[in-house]
């Protein structure tokens, strides 16, 4: 990174950051809070055999609440009554971009996922139903915050991009991505093999290939998916705020 | 020093607004930055502080490409827009999260500042008026103690007793290692403040003297009758009298009047900036 980076000046940067932002996140953090208290308090006790899909309903709003908090992280940039202030602060662009990144992803997840521990023990506490207290440690809560991380990291990406509506623009930018990447594996075996080989789908060689190239493919797109994506869209977000202008 | 060497810049295409400007702003200056709504003083203000890049050529501010938008460079660099929000936090808590980046932040400087301008430091930035507001960047800007203070319309939203306090400030406030640049288009609040005159004019810089070049080389006349044809550089009617520049043939240095340095400049730049060749 060209211009610096001072950990004194990030952990500045996030006081800063905390503090412009505290209020407004105290506000929306509250309310989640206690629409999900209510829910777990009303699913242990009285649905006590349903505890067990709180934790979906956690992942869920981790989802939501976490990619619409993620969209908000450079509000100051896109405001432009306010981004000057951003722009000139003696803070380096790798510092601001780490300094957002960790209050939005490794710090949103951790508090999240601890309310979360906590609202389910008040639920399997409500409800007698302590034996079903560790699924919320269940493999599919991991891949699930796994996921979050990633698909944080393309609404970082959105954050810096979109001036306005960043939230709604990267998610359909994603939606028109995401029908792109499926139509890829489909126009390859349905139209590339049969057209650059001429021949019909339901003939040996085509359908093991097709087999092959689709085992290969898949492999290729969750390595990317699991370990390049979120590196990337980070790359990528810190040229875009590098070259950002007001 | 900052040095703007050869700039061109547009917005988007068929919106050319600099072609080849070429500016140097000395330590220990006070520069006005005048020019008509649209001429560019945001635009350029905006370039040194590397909010906006050139296409082409290069805006070095203490050695530092502005574009990089250093660390080193920003906390010897303080800008007061013309339009800001601030936070909805209290004064105190303000500085406190934003002095921090300023290594030379002098805090006594910005308490006195803050009372020269009658201002509350427990007060909340929101409940200030834009006018209160302005005076609250102001002083957190020069307690920075950045070597370089970039005010784009300062004087605007001011009331009359903060305007003369505005200039008091500043011109105390200068000393050799520092350079202030003053954006505006309300020339008589800058008068016997600025050191330097620059003058945007559709993009190009047509105008930049020093007041003590100006006022050896052009005399201001509030009653031409007196002066040939010849020796009027520019001339207009103000209050039915025709007042105008001149050449300074007797050498008594006369009051810079600026609103009709300007305009003598706009209408006719060649005309005046020949007196100054030689």
């Amino acid at each position: 990174m060209e211009n610096g980076f001072d950990t004194k000046r990030l952990i500045n940067f996030l006081r800063r950051e905390m503090t412009l932002s505290g209020n407004s996140f105290k506000v929306s953090a509250g309310s989640v809070f206690g629409v999900l208290l209510v829910i777990s308090l009303y699913t242990g006790y009285y649905r006590p055999q349903s505890t067990t899909t709180l934790p979906k309903i956690y992942l869920f709003t981790l989802f939501l609440c976490g990619l619409v908090f993620t969209s908000k992280i450079f509000a100051e940039l896109n405001n432009r009554q306010k981004a000057y202030a951003y722009l000139t602060l003696p803070v380096s662009t790798a510092e601001k971009l780490v300094g957002s990144w960790l209050l939005s992803s490794p710090a949103f997840t951790i508090l999240f996922f601890i309310i979360s521990l906590i609202l389910y023990l008040i639920a399997c506490l409500t409800g007698s139903s302590m034996n079903v207290y560790t699924q919320i440690f269940d493999l599919y809560v991991w891949k699930s915050i796994a996921t979050f991380l990633v698909a944080q990291s393309i609404f970082f990406l959105g954050a810096i991009y979109f001036r306005k509506n960043n939230f709604m623009k990267t998610l359909f930018a994603l939606f028109l991505l995401l029908f792109f990447i499926m139509m890829i594996p489909g126009l390859y075996s349905g139209f590339m093999f049969r057209i650059v080989w001429g021949q019909k789908g339901e003939s040996g060689i085509t359908t093991v290939f097709d087999n092959d190239l689709m085992e290969s493919l898949s492999k290729v797109i969750s390595f990317a998916f699991w370990a390049l994506l979120g590196p990337f869209m980070l790359l990528i977000s810190y040229y875009k705020l590098k070259e950002r202008r007001v | 020093m900052i040095e703007l060497k050869n700039i061109k810049f547009s917005y988007g295409k068929g919106k050319k607004l600099f072609e080849d400007v070429n500016l140097t702003l000395h330590l220990g200056t006070i520069y006005g930055l005048l020019g008509r709504n649209g001429a560019g003083k945001s635009t350029l203000l905006k370039q040194i502080c590397g909010m906006l890049y050139p296409e082409k050529g290069e805006c070095e501010v203490f050695g530092f490409e502005s574009r990089d938008r250093a660390p080193e460079m920003l906390q010897d660099l303080y800008l007061v827009p013309e339009e800001f929000e601030l936070p909805e936090i209290s004064m105190k808590l303000y500085v406190k999260i934003n002095s921090v980046f300023y290594p030379k932040f002098d805090h006594e400087l910005l308490h006195s500042l803050i009372g020269e301008f009658e201002l509350l430091e427990g007060e909340k930035l929101s409940q200030l008026s834009y006018g209160q507001k302005k005076k609250f960047l102001i002083s957190f800007g020069l307690a920075t103690k950045a070597r370089l203070l970039v005010f784009d319309e300062p004087t605007n939203g001011l009331d009359i007793p903060s305007k003369s306090q505005f200039r008091k400030i500043i011109a105390s406030s200068l000393d050799e290692n520092r350079i202030f640049v003053i954006s505006t288009h309300q020339v008589r609040d800058l008068e016997n403040l600025i050191d330097t005159i620059v003058i945007l004019e559709d993009g190009k810089i047509i105008f930049n003297r020093n007041v003590t070049e100006i006022s050896q080389r052009l005399a201001f006349k509030y009653k031409l009758d007196e002066n040939s044809s010849d020796e009027i550089l520019y001339s207009e009617e103000i209050s039915g009298k025709r007042s105008g520049i001149v050449k300074n043939v007797s050498g008594e240095e006369t009051r810079i009047d600026l609103e009709l340095l300007f305009n003598g400049v706009v209408k006719n730049s060649e005309r005046i900036n020949s007196k100054f060749i030689n």
